[in-house]
């Protein structure tokens, strides 16, 4: 594969940010978490919201990944590659976002050594390892052509999807203290919006790497691609319109003041921007034609890519701003630190799935070789 | 507050206090904070009202005890100090009891826990990072020509049920069943949070940066509280080290702990007399008496976690 002179300057700033964000990181180690915007009780900051939303987009790989194994849809073959290493590589950058939220990194294998099986974190550290496992040995076996193994790695890669999605979901939704939180629905929620946002990814991969790698993948299997957020979009928006409902009409005062808080508080921009730019506009642009060309199919994927981010912060986040018990102003804002960081996070990503073209071949070969 | 009974109730109901901080919804709303039953079990209700834009509490003295009852049932978690009493498998229960009627508000307590522990007095300069294991927390009520303004210390609950030690995924933060105490493991935490976002009361701390040379105790250091480092958990531990020193001696002198023996820093230093600190498995000790002897309540009892601090009513 060779590489464009734009991708090589491509690299080399996404290089930069990268080692930009080692020197916030090391900054942090030094001096402590302090130097991020987290405080009391906004305990969770940015981190844990890139977190869920790259646990998140690594569903879309590995979903794709089994349709082209499972239903053997012939055209999806050619993008499963990508898929596959999408989804590992951003379940790796979802490891390291949880990994740097840590106030003594250095003990994290303590997890292993004084596990405690009650504690959802543990449930997620545990599913997010054997996930990794999975991906792994299913991008190893397609690369070795085996494709019975294949097979049975992909019917298994589809209850561990819908577990790694629910236990995240449930590190926010057991816990009883958190009223924006504490809900049925958020299980359901998180398997459904890490779909549309996997996709999206997936969709925005596939065309990064048309564009920097030269990978050969038709156009309308992009816009078939598209097709997709047709339907997962109203699901999407039902789930979030279930939960809403519940709490506004119960009326629970610590429940609505979190749901006050996301319509028309300190989070109204985030939360209109996901329902009106991440749900509203691009469900309706999938019906007009331009959703039958790959540039509308972008303008959906980055759309909604962008909402689903918003809606993980409108579930994260304004829980903390109505605490049960603390009385005091709450105030987070992310500092150049988290910033910086999660910049890294996405550009260490990029980076990843530059070099990974280099040792993993992204085109599906199959087809040329016989 | 109105009318109060001088009737000595056997049993209580205790019901959620579940809006202290929250505001209250603009439309009428009857809905009661705390219940409890009378001697021939009429229903003594407190309810409160917002009618006229304002918050109101007041008795209300239901009659039908029996209709009422059957009405409110499903409503109301009933818990007498006998039912709470003989629970837990621990020998002892420790429970702080704060009479609110006796509180006034002047913060001693949380000072004299920030010099027993060893805690910073700088909060690096952030409100909102500041450790202060019991607090006491201001809340002010109602529009203007009716305000008021509440409050109540706040240490850590130490429930029976408690939601931080159930999320922490190392184990770091348990329940020490022999005293029926919440304590923190520093030197295993990861510093990952979660007990601090679980915790209903807000009782959680962290360490955001490294302690500065002021904070490391240098101007009042108890050699026997360990001083805790950047990038851990910690909390309102009822002063275990005082609790360990009362049991050592009282192994060393062959006899039990007597009542109202310890006194944690806070409750040593009330100048209202308005904490008590004992064990909750003896019916004879202060706390099961004061707690027999009128109404009480804890907050956010909905949520299950059963604390072991409890609430007099104030005025």
């Amino acid at each position: 594969m060779i590489m464009k002179g734009n991708v090589r300057i491509l690299g080399a700033v996404l290089l930069a940010i990268v080692a930009l964000a080692v020197y916030a990181y090391v900054n942090q180690l030094i001096h402590g978490l302090g130097v991020t915007g987290m405080n009391r009780p906004v305990f969770w900051g940015i981190y844990i919201v890139t977190f869920v939303f790259l646990i998140g987009v690594s569903a879309g790989g590995i979903a794709v990944a089994s349709l082209a194994h499972l239903a053997g849809v012939e055209k999806y073959k050619s993008i499963g590659r990508i898929a596959e290493v999408t989804a590992i590589i951003s379940l790796i950058l979802a490891m390291i976002s949880i990994f740097i939220d840590l106030g003594r990194p250095e003990r994290v294998l303590n997890i292993i050594a004084y596990m405690h099986p009650l504690s959802p974190l543990m449930w997620d550290f545990s599913i997010l390892t054997i996930y990794l496992v999975l991906c792994t040995l299913l991008l190893w076996t397609s690369l070795k052509d085996k494709p019975r193994l294949t097979k049975i790695f992909a019917y298994i890669s589809i209850p561990t999807f819908v577990l790694v999605h629910s236990i995240t979901a449930w590190i926010f939704g057991l816990i009883e203290s958190q009223p924006g939180w504490y809900n049925a629905i958020m299980a359901p929620l998180f398997i459904c919006s890490a779909l549309v946002s996997g996709l999206a990814a997936v969709i925005l991969m596939v065309l990064f790497a048309r564009w920097a790698l030269n990978v050969d993948v038709k156009d309308d299997v992009v816009i078939d691609l598209g097709k997709y957020f047709k339907f997962l979009l109203p699901i999407l928006f039902y789930l979030l319109f279930c939960e809403f409902l519940t709490i506004s009409y119960g009326g629970i005062p610590s429940h609505t003041d979190v749901l006050k808080e996301m319509v028309g508080g300190r989070f109204a921009a985030t939360f209109w921007f996901d329902m009106i730019g991440g749900i509203l506009i691009p469900f309706l642009l999938c019906f007009f034609p331009i959703a039958k060309t790959v540039k509308g199919v972008a303008l959906i994927a980055i759309l909604s890519f962008l909402g689903v981010f918003a809606e993980r912060i409108d579930i994260v986040l304004p829980s903390f701003y109505r605490p049960l018990l603390v009385t005091a102003r709450v105030e987070y804002f992310p500092t150049w630190v988290e910033a910086s960081l999660v910049a890294g996070l996405f550009a260490g990503g990029l980076l990843m799935f530059l070099i990974s073209s280099r040792i993993v071949p992204l085109e599906h070969r199959e087809v040329k070789q016989r | 507050m109105g009318k109060r009974s001088q009737k000595k109730f056997d049993f209580h109901i205790f019901l959620v206090e579940n809006n202290l901080n929250t505001e209250l919804p603009k439309k009428f709303t009857y809905q009661f904070d705390t219940v409890w039953l009378g001697n021939k079990g009429e229903i003594m209700a407190m309810d409160r009202e917002q009618k006229k834009g304002f918050d109101r509490r007041r008795f209300l003295k239901v009659g039908g005890a029996g209709l009422a009852l059957l009405a409110l049932e499903g409503h109301l978690k009933r818990v007498s100090p006998e039912e709470i009493l003989p629970k837990s498998k621990a020998k002892r229960r420790y429970a702080m009891v704060i009479d609110l009627r006796r509180c006034i508000g002047c913060e001693s307590c949380t000072v004299a826990c920030k010099v027993e522990n060893n805690i910073p007095p700088d909060n690096y300069g952030e409100p909102a990072r500041k450790i202060s294991w019991n607090e006491v927390i201001f809340k002010e009520e109602g529009r203007y020509p009716f305000t008021k303004r509440r409050f109540w210390p706040r240490p850590c609950m130490h429930c029976e049920n408690p939601p931080c030690t159930k999320v922490c995924p190392v184990r770091a933060t348990y329940k020490d069943e022999e005293r029926g105490l919440v304590l923190q493991r520093y030197e295993r935490c990861i510093g990952c949070r979660y007990c601090a976002v679980a915790c209903p009361y807000g009782a959680r701390y962290f360490n955001w940066s490294k302690p500065s040379r002021e904070d490391k105790g240098e101007v009042y250091f108890n050699p026997d509280v360990e001083i805790r480092n950047k990038g851990v958990v910690e909390k309102c531990l009822f002063c275990v080290h005082l609790i360990k020193k009362a049991e050592e001696m009282a192994k060393r002198e062959k006899r039990e702990i007597e009542d109202g023996e310890i006194k944690p820093a806070c409750v040593l230093t009330c100048m209202g007399n308005a904490r008590f600190f004992g064990d909750l498995n003896d019916p004879e000790s202060q706390v099961s008496k004061l707690l027999r002897s009128g109404p009480a309540f804890r907050f956010e009892e909905y949520l299950g976690t059963e604390p072991k601090v409890f609430y007099l009513l104030p005025r």
